[in-house]
């Protein structure tokens, strides 16, 4: 009667427990994988701000509904499906990457179906755009990028301007190239001096001469290696002291702070969102960033704050699919975020403009 | 609950425990192991991560040494080293102090650099550029060159700095060589963590958190990387200004945990296996057999008969087979026993049966009812319903019976408890009870009375009614006869006593007025007269003593008493009462008396004087000539020493032979002639001989005819301390004389007027004042009018109304009174009212027939010369010692008290304080004026308490401040009293 009586107990615990587990698990909403996708090089150091910033929002949001898995690109588009793949086997339905085009259209396909949501922050090839898939692409794509810079150089003054391509990333360069020189040509204020050259081998003794010809401006179109582009931008300040650089939105980068030497007081930048100056809860963000990490991120981690922001949104108003985050993320008019407001398509492509930042040398200063 | 509790489930139970705790210190064991192994292989780990730190440092600091030589180089020299090789640096610079570069030494064919550039920002500049912070070596970078990872060392010379990019390469290697040969993975990182050289750069870990670490090659908490465990351990490099990170595998040591935990598994699989099989072979070979032995012994107790399937099963145990072997003995013991039991059984049911029959027809009503409480009647006999005429139906239990058949509730539960407590004593003391007696009414309606006995068996009871009806009926007409015969005899008694009084009181009158006639002038012929009416007188009065006294015995009426009393003196009284008869018939009459035979005794003294009188005088009687001797000795008994012996030995005719048995039985000498012939009543010695007999005493005679006769007599008598007063009353008794008794008021109560005649004519010659009274009211009466007038009160006990005992207690309830001597008069020879008497606090007692002498004597004796009323009783003043030292004189002592108690009234606040102030010699002064006037009137104990005191101040011993205080009660009572008395105001 005792071990009937103590067995009766026990299955009543086991029971009770089961059930209290059962409750607190199926009233607490479970943890959603989402997976950040950022870069890793083997012999090019680079900035490790991208999966810092995730690491950061998570720091910062305890209670997020999402839960990190990291992954690491390492430029070579042939094994960037297979890592996507590699997630997705392991339950991964959402992903934010940073993958540049040259890496990232190697692996769109697999966002065709609702099997997997990817919000895209630095792919601009305009391949993906106006795609019913299931990339949301939360920065302007080349077009709309090129056609602001365009515009911009288009107002300064001068005729002879000096672009150096990076033939690097030719998926973002040469489309933007392409729409950067149709919206400046149809204008006709600029003789263009096009150089197409490997930024990550620049060899100033190679570039020095051309250099050196008169120019009244220089526009840099690369996406990565930032430090290279700032031996160059400092090479051509060398032999134009007075002329206006200006960057794309990807230049942005502790790197090119502190390469650019004296050649940072002509450079002007288009970024996706306003200097800090001009925006407090960029300044603030910054702040929380380099406080914690202590450098500068790259502007590819605002975006990734970005991302998992909207994620974060979709995820609490109920909507836990791909189909249906994506659906909810089309079916608002603008996503807001605390780094700014995002206003995409019914394709979920960013429509927004860019910000010029003029004043590099304070916009990328910092205290560590 | 039985099944929880089988030898089964406690083996199991008890097994599993076991192999649970053996569990336990397995798994601490390979706990402890593992994490000596794992501390050990961390800190050979760490000790190849140091030597690779120390190898990187002293390669810095090498690379610093070859830059400063080459900066003090000329520049020519300088160009020429530089294009030589100069291995240890892949690019050199000289830079202003703006760090511009001026001159490129050496550069890698693919640098980014060139002449002109500026280090303006980042670490270069900040560490080793910047004129307030030039270091040595920078941390480890992205080249500036190529972005590849890079260390910048730095010299100034004046204006001029050179910087030099180390070739990193032979680093790298050493990275990569010792991340292969180790298996760990060293790591150069940034101070921010971020990794720039890795010894396995397909782990891809671009950054580690600093923050999540632990510094100074300590281990910190593992991380995962391409799906495996690493403990991560960092050191900063002071030299390099980076971090060299080591990341241990945990593999190996992964593998040894789960090699120990396999084989932990295993092994505890194997236990449990054993465990199982153990019990399963428990279970076949004993506890299956068991329960065979279990089912076999329940049989048993069914009562089935052995089988072959009873027998031992092969396999058994021995222990096993040996209890089996047992079991079957025990079975057929048993068997053999119930046999025995039944044939038993069958005989007892028999005897059972007998004694039914017996019990059915004894012819004592017999009840038999259970111990417990309710008493329920199980069974009674014929003579029961034929007795009491109740059955078993009806009287179901002792209450119900006793209920029927008492007269109420109450007596019903009496006569149970009475029962109830003979069971318990008997259950007890196993010795049967007294019984009780119950007046039961039968169901005739006829009451019975029963002897009820009852005694205690196992769980019931039996009790016996034996009617003792007829006999009590007749006990009850022998004690009717018996209450009436005691009725005539207290009748008789009385009568008796009446007749006494009523007899004496008139001869008291013929016996005093015959004395008073004889104390007249007469004639010759008036005289002889008179003599032969006094000896008449005499005779007569003895006559009626003895007969009185004889109807006393025989009425069962002679009470002794008992009291103190001194023997010799009551032998000198018999002296002097016989010494004129002897002397005038010519006998010489002598006493020998023990002188140091104990004097004070306890006893009877009347009755033993009347028994020596009698026997004295009838010595002297019968003997004409010669002597008799009284002779008195103490016996030496050991057990007892208050035995005497007393003998009376004459010279007179002796007694015959045949005479010796009859001599003490009453009335003989009516049917004896020759006793008749002696004379007298023939009371005499009968009476003696049962007041001897009362006293525990013996009597008897030794006697030659012609010769003589000794009559003896032994007997205890109580040994007595003397009285303390002993002293002063001889004195005062022998220093009275009757001449301060001329002019006494003296208060007669007595009913007859005889007797206060009588009183009055005896006492006229003294001048005493005699006032009668009828009754003890009377006499009150009188006492209340004239208080303080009378000086005593003679007092006879019977009277009519008051009697004289009551007076006299109303008389001392009068604060008053007293001190007024009172003096009893009786005529009760066998003394029952002295002992009331005494009590009622009278001062003397007077025998009727009162003869004048001794009321004269007992007067001088109770009235004092100074009269009660003038010297009231003192508490603490003794008052005789008062009077013979104020001689007499009343006035002079309450003078002398009132002196007293003024001059004493602080004596003990003074005392104190000179005891206190060690005034010894004032102190003693002080108690020699208190002992002085204390003995002068009389505060005996006061005077000796002063005395004390004196005494210990003398010789200065520690006094008790108790005597002190002592004095101040003493002083307070004296003062106290003589104020009640109206001596002091």
């Amino acid at each position: 009667m005792k071990i009937r009586t103590t067995i009766g107990l026990l299955l009543l615990a086991v029971g009770l427990s089961g059930t209290v587990y059962w409750a607190i698990t199926s009233l607490t909403p479970q943890k959603i994988t989402v997976a950040v996708d950022a870069p890793i090089v083997n012999k090019r150091i680079f900035d490790p701000s991208d999966m810092d910033a995730a690491r950061l929002y998570f720091e910062e949001n305890p209670d997020s509904r999402m839960q990190i898995k990291e992954l690491y690109y390492d430029f070579d588009p042939k094994r960037s499906p297979e890592r996507f793949e590699s997630a997705m086997d392991e339950g991964v339905e959402f992903f934010v990457t940073t993958q540049p085009s040259s890496t990232l259209l190697a692996s769109t396909h697999l966002f065709k179906t609702p099997s997997a949501l990817l919000i895209n922050t630095s792919s601009t090839n305009p391949s993906t755009t106006g795609k019913d898939d299931y990339i949301i692409r939360i920065i302007a794509d080349a077009q709309a990028e090129q056609q602001a810079i365009a515009q911009y150089i288009d107002s300064l003054p001068g005729k002879r301007l000096l672009v150096l391509q990076d033939s690097a990333n030719n998926e973002y360069t040469d489309p933007a190239f392409d729409y950067f020189i149709g919206a400046l040509e149809e204008r006709g204020h600029w003789q263009i001096t096009h150089e197409k050259l490997l930024f990550e081998s620049f060899s100033p003794t190679r570039f020095q001469r051309l250099m050196s010809e008169p120019f009244d401006a220089l526009y840099v179109l690369g996406g990565d290696f930032q430090a290279s582009m700032g031996n160059m931008v400092q090479l051509f300040h060398q032999y134009h002291p007075d002329a206006p650089i200006v960057l794309t939105p990807w230049a942005r980068s502790n790197a090119i702070y502190e390469t650019a030497g004296p050649a940072l007081d002509r450079m002007v930048l288009l970024g996706h969102h306003p200097g800090k100056a001009q925006d407090p809860a960029i300044e603030d963000y910054l702040q929380r960033f380099t406080k914690r990490y202590g450098y500068q991120p790259m502007a590819m981690a605002l975006m990734v704050r970005q991302g998992l922001e909207l994620l974060e949104q979709a995820f609490a108003a109920g909507h836990t699919t791909p189909e249906a985050v994506k659906q909810y993320l089309l079916s608002q008019p603008e996503l807001q975020t605390s780094l700014g407001t995002i206003e995409i398509d019914a394709y979920g492509d960013s429509t927004q403009r860019l910000h010029p930042i003029e004043d590099l040398g304070t916009e990328l200063r910092f205290t560590p | 609950m039985r099944q929880s509790k089988t030898l089964k489930t406690q083996s199991l139970r008890l097994d599993l425990a076991a192999m649970a705790m053996i569990t336990a210190v397995i798994i601490a064991a390979a706990w402890v192991v593992y994490d000596g192994l794992e501390e050990q292989f961390l800190k050979n780990s760490i000790a190849d991560a140091s030597n690779a730190g120390v190898f990187i440092d002293s390669e810095l600091l090498h690379a610093q040494e070859q830059l400063s030589l080459f900066a003090k180089m000329p520049a020519a020299q300088k160009r020429i080293l530089a294009e030589r090789g100069f291995d240890t640096f892949s690019d050199l610079y000289a830079l202003d102090d703006q760090g511009r570069i001026n001159t490129i030494y050496k550069a890698k064919p693919q640098s980014r650099l060139f002449e002109g550039y500026v280090f303006s920002a980042g670490p270069v500049w900040r560490q080793l550029l910047q004129s307030s912070n030039v270091a040595r070596v920078s941390s480890i970078v992205a080249g500036y060159e190529d972005g590849a990872p890079s260390i910048y060392v730095a010299y100034r010379t004046g204006t001029q700095i050179v910087l030099g990019r180390l070739n990193l390469s032979y680093i790298q290697n050493f990275i990569n060589q010792y991340s292969r040969i180790t298996g760990n993975v060293l790591l150069l990182t940034t101070d921010k963590g971020v990794v720039m050289v890795s010894g396995r750069p397909e782990l891809m870990l671009p950054r580690l958190d600093m923050t999540a670490l632990n510094p100074d090659m300590y281990p910190s908490e593992p991380i995962t990387l391409d799906h495996q465990s690493w403990v991560p351990v960092i050191s900063d490099s002071p030299a390099l200004g980076a971090y060299l990170a080591v990341l241990v595998p945990t593999r190996l040591l992964d593998q040894q945990r789960n090699t120990m935990l396999i084989a932990l598994a295993v092994f505890l699989t194997g236990l449990l296996l054993i465990v199982l099989i153990k019990h399963r072979k428990l279970d076949g070979k004993v506890l299956e057999p068991l329960s065979q032995i279990v089912t076999r012994i329940r049989r048993i107790e069914a009562g089935e008969p052995m089988t072959d399937l009873d027998a031992p099963k092969r396999g058994m145990p021995t222990e096993l087979m040996e209890i089996n072997r047992h079991i079957a003995t025990m079975s057929q013991a048993i068997a053999e026993r119930e046999s025995k039991l039944t044939s038993t059984a069958a005989a007892l049911a028999t005897r059972e049966s007998e004694l039914s029959l017996i019990l059915e027809h004894l012819p004592v009503p017999l009840v038999v009812f259970e111990s417990a409480d309710e008493h329920l009647i199980t069974f009674t006999n014929a003579s029961f319903l034929d007795a009491l005429g109740y059955s078993t139906t009806e009287a179901y239990s002792l209450l119900s019976l006793f209920g029927h058949t008492c007269q109420d509730a109450d007596t019903a539960k009496r006569v149970s408890q009475a029962i109830e407590a003979m069971i318990n004593a008997h259950r007890n003391t196993h010795e049967p009870a007294d019984p009780v007696e119950v007046s039961i009414q039968c169901r005739s309606g006829i009451q019975h009375d029963f002897i009820v006995s009852a005694i205690s068996l196992q769980d019931t009871a039996i009790a016996t009614l034996v009617d003792v009806t007829a006999l009590r009926q007749s006990q009850r007409a022998l004690l009717d006869a018996k209450v009436k015969a005691e009725k005539q005899e207290q009748e008789q008694s009385q009568f008796l006593a009446m007749m006494s009084h009523e007899i004496r009181t008139p001869l008291t009158s013929i016996l005093g007025i015959t004395e008073l006639l004889a104390q007249d002038e007469l004639s010759a012929r008036s005289r002889d007269l008179v003599n032969r009416l006094e000896n008449v007188n005499q005779l007569l009065l003895r006559i009626v003593n003895d007969v009185l006294d004889h109807s006393k015995i025989e009425a069962g009426e002679l009470n002794l008493q008992s009291y103190r009393f001194d023997l010799h003196e009551l032998i000198g009284k018999c002296q002097g009462m016989f010494a004129k008869l002897a002397q005038d018939k010519g006998v010489s009459l002598s006493f020998d008396v023990q002188a140091n035979c104990p004097v004070w005794r306890q006893a009877d003294a009347f009755r033993l004087e009347q028994v020596l009188s009698n026997l004295i005088g009838n010595a002297i009687k019968f003997t004409e000539k010669g002597s008799v001797g009284v002779k008195m000795r103490c016996l030496d008994k050991a057990e007892d020493p208050s035995w005497i012996r007393i003998e009376v030995s004459d010279t007179g005719i002796g007694i015959p032979k045949a005479l010796e048995s009859l001599i003490f039985e009453p009335y003989k000498q009516i049917e004896n002639e020759s006793l008749r012939q002696l004379g007298g009543t023939g009371l005499g010695l009968a009476i003696s001989k049962r007041i001897i007999h009362a006293m525990g005493g013996q009597i008897g005679l030794n006697t030659k005819p012609q010769i003589g006769t000794t009559f003896w007599l032994e007997l205890p008598l109580l040994l007595a301390s003397p009285p303390d007063d002993l002293p002063q009353r001889q004195s005062s008794s022998a220093a009275h004389s009757q001449a301060h008794l001329k002019g006494a008021q003296l208060l007669v109560v007595d009913d007859s007027t005889a007797i206060q005649f009588l009183i009055a004519e005896m006492l006229a010659p003294l001048s005493i004042t005699c006032h009668s009274a009828a009754d003890g009211q009377q006499a009150l009466d009188l006492l209340k009018d004239t208080a303080k007038g009378f000086d005593a009160v003679l007092m006879d006990i019977q009277m009519p109304n008051m009697n004289g005992i009551e007076c006299t207690r109303a008389i001392r309830e009068d604060s008053t009174l007293k001190d007024l001597p009172i003096i009893a008069m009786t005529a009760d020879l066998v003394g029952t009212q002295r002992q009331e008497i005494r009590e009622a606090d009278a001062n003397a007692l007077l025998e009727k027939p009162l003869r004048q002498e001794q009321l004269v004597e007992c007067l001088a004796l109770q009235i004092e010369a100074t009269p009660w009323r003038l010297f009231p009783h003192i508490a603490g003043i003794d008052r005789n010692h008062a009077l013979q030292t104020v001689g007499q004189n009343a006035d002079l002592f309450v003078r002398l008290l009132r002196v007293f108690v003024q001059e004493n009234a602080n004596t003990v606040e003074s005392l104190l304080k000179l005891i206190d102030g060690s005034d010894l010699d004032g102190a003693r002064s002080q108690l020699n004026q208190l002992q002085a006037g204390a003995s002068q009137i009389g505060a005996l104990k006061l005077r000796d308490i002063a005395q004390q005191i004196e005494t210990l101040i003398s010789s200065e011993d520690q006094l008790d401040s108790a005597l002190v205080h002592a004095i101040d009660e003493e002083l307070t009572q004296i003062n106290q009293s003589a104020m009640r008395d109206g001596l002091l105001t």
